[in-house]
């Protein structure tokens, strides 16, 4: 009877994972694959551009203004207001890594030969990124962690898109043609 | 034991249903395609002919529709096995990379399930029954692994899949997974299931064959052209760069977490 109640677990479980994995995506129309037209630029990180705006919500100096000069109150809805910039920034890095990981993806899709151990770590890390957001988010949510090691994090992901550019740039002209047209045939 | 008119009336829908099929894969020039699906739906059909034919003279306990289930079943099952083999190379195989180290995966995944079937029926050998219907459960689990391992490798690197071949996938999926449920009950109950485990087994391959008549109802869209490859050092010099990245935001990540 147990070995009757695990493969109707299994079969179950792997019905409705068939299910899941066969289902159109909603942006397939989109798909980098299918679509012509999709800008490369989507695949580039977006929400550190505006690291300089989040930065400043977040500096420490602005933190200890308030201590100093605004009421018990004020300052605590301040810091409440901060940790929701930092969660909605948590999440604008989440999209960043994606679009990165996305990057990678296509490349390895339209590439003649791929590098199975380059493959392999990218899943990998892919997977610790995921679950480390959720630590974070939650780690954010009691409190514990930092606002400026968030604002680290964030210069990490704007230097990251302004390097993969300027590579991308510099094997444009290599090529001697622009790479989105090539990525998106 | 002959069967009863509600198995008549099972049957008549089943190769009404399978010859539909067929007739359209012909039609609409499917066979050009996944030649190797198409005669899939067409081995269906002769076995649900010759299968009644001698259930209908000498019923189902009888030992020539013993031999003839089995043997065609091996047969089918085979044929299946080809069919998703074939259904994996025309999903893949134009994206060169991709598809060099996918059928690697898709392979480790099939052996591991295939041997783990022949360790499985080899420990119920002892009684024929037992014996086939772990080994069936056993190719159903790697059929239906092998079709979900396409699904996710295709999903994880864009691939766009045809609306033709993701439905005649979740048919041969759907029926396999129904399938594994299918031999668990029997396995646990035998004779006095035997009923129910037909019908189940008859009216799930029904479902997956109303899925391949939706995938083939209208004419098959022109074949997508072969996608236009990168030259090889733009992966070379990028995905370094971009795995470096991505190492450096996890570890960049995993710091804030440290107390």
């Amino acid at each position: 009877m147990i070995e009757l109640v695990i493969f109707a677990g299994v079969a179950v479980a792997l019905l409705l994972l068939m299910l899941w994995a066969a289902r159109e995506r909603a942006g397939s129309q989109r798909s980098p694959l299918a679509a012509p037209d999709l800008p490369l630029e989507e695949m580039f990180p977006l929400h550190c551009r505006h690291f300089p705006q989040v930065r400043q919500a977040l500096s420490g100096p602005d933190d200890a203004y308030l201590r100093q000069r605004a009421s018990r109150k004020i300052a605590r809805r301040a810091r409440a207001e901060r940790c929701l910039v930092a969660r909605q920034f948590l999440v604008g890095i989440e999209e960043d890594f994606s679009r990165l990981n996305r990057l990678g993806r296509t490349l390895a899709a339209l590439s003649p030969r791929v590098n199975r151990k380059q493959e392999t770590e990218r899943v990998w890390l892919w997977l610790r990124f995921w679950i480390s957001c959720r630590l974070v988010s939650l780690s954010l949510r009691t409190g514990r962690v930092s606002v400026p090691r968030l604002a680290h994090l964030a210069q990490l992901v704007g230097h990251l898109a302004a390097e993969i550019e300027t590579a991308m740039g510099g094997l444009e002209t290599a090529a001697g043609k622009p790479l989105g047209t090539s990525l998106s045939a | 034991m002959h069967p009863v008119p509600s198995s008549y009336i099972l049957w008549v829908a089943g190769t009404v249903l399978e010859l539909l099929a067929a007739t359209l894969a012909i039609r609409h020039g499917l066979f050009r395609r996944l030649p190797v699906f198409t005669g899939y739906l067409f081995l269906v059909v002769a076995h649900e002919i010759g299968w009644w034919a001698i259930v209908h003279s000498s019923g189902y306990a009888s030992p020539p529709a013993f031999y003839f289930y089995w043997v065609s079943q091996a047969l089918l099952l085979s044929a299946r096995a080809l069919a998703i083999a074939e259904l994996c190379q025309s999903i893949l195989r134009p994206y060169r990379g991709v598809w060099a180290l996918a059928w690697r995966i898709l392979l480790v995944t099939a052996s591991g399930l295939l041997s783990y079937a022949a360790w499985a029926s080899f420990g119920n050998r002892a009684w024929i029954t037992l014996f086939i219907l772990t080994a069936q459960r056993g190719l159903e689990l790697a059929a239906v692994a092998i079709l979900i391992t396409l699904m996710l490798i295709s999903r994880y690197y864009g691939i766009q899949v045809q609306p033709l071949q993701r439905l005649i996938a979740l048919g041969l999926g759907f029926y396999s997974a129904v399938q594994i449920l299918n031999n668990s009950f029997m396995r646990e109950f035998l004779g006095h299931y035997f009923d129910w485990w037909n019908w189940v087994r008859a009216s799930s391959f029904q479902v997956a064959l109303v899925l391949w008549l939706l995938a083939l109802r209208k004419p098959l869209p022109a074949t997508a052209p072969a996608p236009a490859l990168l030259p090889q050092e733009i992966y070379d010099d990028l995905t370094p760069q971009v795995s470096y990245r991505l190492r450096a935001l996890n570890d960049r990540l995993l710091e804030m977490l440290k107390p």
